[in-house]
């Protein structure tokens, strides 16, 4: 009795932990999506795929130390995965440089200069795509472990792949 | 005590900034930057140009990127299923067992992306629409402003001027002009306006079989229409994304020749300017169009031409004077200036005598005023006992059986450390002095200079490495080493790719010379695999390096 108590209290606090996660980090990981080429729609797909995924790994009893970095290492890896099927098309492509320069500036960042910005976004569109991933994710504030975790690099390359992304973003700043 | 006596690694002063240093270390970084006005301001840099991104993820990516197209999902119904599908079978005979609802979910998703993607654009029709879009908007800018454009094929180049009536008599002077008129007209291309997306479509119109596609960058689309039929095989149109102006256009003929058309970047009588790319750019068939261009930066009249720029690069190249940081080139008011600090006499001639033949060079040696400025410490004669660095040096000498060994050994890898990153700084101020956006607006003839310039510097330092690496490896490996995953995606110029290389390059210098002796450690601790690491790293650098400097 007491035995079927706690795995029924279990099954909820999955439940609500894993939906609270979802509520939490969907819009993260759908840009990451984004970012890795996805389209939307299968953006959006991916991610519920990944945490239901989530709920049905922690259901099977396995355990994940790190909810974090096992949400970004199954969705890109997932992600990488929708993409190479999207392969008869181009990646998605956001045209975030069209709307930069197009958009009227919000007037909550009507200081911000806008021009500055676009060089900023063209420098992180320069990045090697490794240097960009790792950049995204450290945004995402993942921990270099993670980042190697979720791109099977060593957390060394982490630092070096960000510092080499740091030098050349530093260099558009001070421009 | 203070554990950096020499500054810290970048790598770690952004570990520190990223959170990311054991307890230890950290307390140790923050001691030296106490001490240390330079590493704090460069830690301040790094925070800065983090809070840049982090803006940057707020302001542009939360910003702009498109929104989910629908609700999200409330996946409780999703997680019940899941319970179900998890429950012991012995409960409900199998055939009572649903497939999991996500099953159902995905298959449903499947048929509605299925409709999606039905109806999405074929790249015909994208095709067909961008340029009824371009011509629609050509017919809106320009109606009857002159434009320059500049045609190449195999064996000659000259600029047209379309637009003027004048133009039109002034035409037959060129003598490649009547032959390429008429394969234009074969090919059903507007030979009076022929970089634009009304003679692109009107040659397209006429096929009765063609392939289209359209390939995206962030600053262009390109249309490529391939057919099996007539003398065109191929051809391709290159659109500037913000306002569908033409830049370039290929034709490919089954004959093998072909004709470029770019537009020539220029004031028109309107008083705008056109086009952005003043040279050509050959398009591989099937190549992806060039990374994005910049419109030329305007050049001052006065200022030297790249092409003399480069060739006395080339001449300094030939004696070896481009390796070493004394030398330097610059454009002043008009003429190019080389100028050497501290050069031995017999070195100054020989460089004077290389550039005599320049009538527009200036030549300018002097005497150092104070000893130049190294951002390298100056390398340690031996490592002070209790450097990391010196058990790795005990290791190796134990590894090659003796002192007389490891000092042979550490002399010859130190010297071809030495020499390989003379290659890799002066691959470095290549890239530095002619940027991508730069490049992209050069003459065919002084890309292939640079490049060539370029290449002798990487396939000199790959000779090298792999001299390094032959003779390093075994060594490392008996200490236990082994080479990580090699880096991964590279980035798509050669420049950025050498300033990763060099990055690279003073990492594998650095780690070398502390596991040699040579230098004391700077704190950053790393292990035979590491040096191995960026050792493959370093090569692969070399061999991305090399794969953009032969892209066209
Ligand atoms: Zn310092």
């Amino acid at each position: 009795m007491w035995e079927l108590l706690r795995q029924e209290e279990a099954v909820d606090t999955f439940e609500d932990r894993v939906a609270q996660l979802y509520e939490e980090s969907r819009n993260d990981v759908y840009r990451y999506l984004l970012t890795l080429g996805l389209y939307p729609a299968r953006a959006q797909e991916a991610v519920q795929e990944v945490f239901l995924r989530l709920y049905s790994t922690l259901r099977k009893g396995e355990a994940i130390e790190n909810y974090k970095g096992w949400i970004f290492r199954v969705a890109h890896n997932h992600g990488l995965k929708v993409r190479a099927r999207q392969h008869s098309e181009e990646s998605f492509d956001p045209g975030l440089e069209a709307s930069l320069r197009s958009e009227a500036p919000n007037p909550e960042h009507q200081l911000l200069d806008r021009e500055r910005q676009l060089a900023f976004h063209n420098a992180v569109e320069g990045l090697s795509e490794q240097q960009r991933r790792c950049l995204f994710l450290r945004l995402e504030g993942l921990h270099y472990p993670e980042i190697g975790a979720v791109l099977g690099i060593s957390p060394s390359a982490v630092g070096e792949f960000l510092r080499r992304a740091m030098m050349r973003l530093r260099r558009v700043r001070s421009e | 005590m203070n554990n950096f006596p020499t500054h810290p690694e970048e790598a770690v002063l952004l570990r520190l900034v990223d959170a990311e240093l054991p307890a230890l270390e950290k307390r140790q970084v923050e001691e030296h930057l106490e001490a240390c006005p330079e590493c704090r301001a460069q830690v301040e840099e790094l925070r800065a140009t983090l809070a840049e991104c982090f803006r940057y993820r707020e302001d542009v990516l939360e910003a702009l990127l498109p929104a989910p197209p629908k609700p999200w999902a409330d996946l409780r119904a999703g997680f019940a299923e899941i319970d179900r599908s998890l429950a012991p079978a012995a409960r409900e005979p199998w055939w009572r067992i649903k497939p999991p609802l996500r099953w159902a979910l995905a298959a449903a998703a499947a048929i509605l992306l299925a409709v999606f993607y039905g109806l999405r654009e074929t790249p015909s029709v994208e095709a067909a629409s961008l340029l009824q879009k371009a011509e629609m908007a050509a017919s809106q800018r320009t109606a009857t402003a002159p434009r320059r454009v500049l045609f190449r094929t195999r064996y000659a180049q000259f600029t047209r001027v379309i637009g003027r009536r004048d133009a039109m008599a002034a035409l037959p002077k060129e003598p490649a002009a009547p032959a390429l008129e008429a394969l234009f007209q074969a090919a059903h291309w507007d030979w009076n306006d022929p970089l634009s997306a009304q003679a692109f479509a009107g040659c397209r119109d006429s096929l009765e079989r063609k392939t289209d596609s359209v390939t995206t960058t962030a600053d262009t689309y390109q249309i490529r229409t391939t057919t099996p039929e007539g003398e065109l095989a191929a051809a391709s149109l290159t659109l500037r994304a913000t306002d569908l102006a033409p830049l370039e256009a290929r034709l490919e003929f089954r004959s093998r020749d072909w004709v470029e058309l770019s537009a020539v970047a220029g004031e028109t009588e309107d008083g705008g300017t056109i086009g952005g790319t003043p040279a050509p750019h050959p398009l591989e068939p099937g190549a992806q169009p060039a990374a994005p261009r910049l419109p030329a930066p305007a050049v001052a009249a006065a200022a030297p031409p790249v092409s003399a720029v480069l060739q006395v690069l080339t001449a300094l190249h030939g004696i070896g004077a481009d390796l070493g940081e004394q030398v330097e080139v610059k454009p002043v008011e008009g003429r190019l200036v080389v100028t050497g600090v501290g050069i031995p006499a017999a070195r100054q001639r020989e460089i004077a005598a290389a550039l005599e033949k320049f009538p527009n060079v200036v030549v300018e040696f002097s005497e150092p005023g104070a000893p130049p400025v190294t951002t390298e410490p100056p390398a340690a004669a031996t490592a002070p006992p209790e450097n990391p660095g010196a058990g790795m040096a005990a290791r190796v000498e134990r590894q090659l059986g003796g002192h007389p060994q490891f000092e042979r050994f550490s002399a010859q890898m130190l010297d071809w450390s030495d020499a390989a990153m003379a290659q890799a700084y002066a691959l470095r101020r290549l890239a530095e002095r002619f940027p991508a956006s730069a490049e992209a607006s050069f003459s065919q003839a002084d890309r292939q200079t640079l490049r060539e310039l370029a290449r002798e510097n990487v396939a000199t330092m790959a000779g090298i490495t792999a001299k390094m690496s032959r003779t390093l490896e075994p060594v490392l490996t008996a200490m236990g080493g082994q080479a990580g995953a090699g880096p991964a995606a590279p980035p798509d110029a050669w420049q950025p790719a050498a300033e990763d290389l060099v990055a690279t390059a003073q990492r594998v210098e650095r780690r070398l010379s502390v596991m040699l002796g040579a230098a004391p450690s700077d704190g950053g601790a790393f292990t035979p695999s590491d040096l191995s690491s960026d050792l493959k790293l370093w090569e692969d650098d070399i061999a991305i390096c090399q794969r953009l400097l032969a892209r066209e």
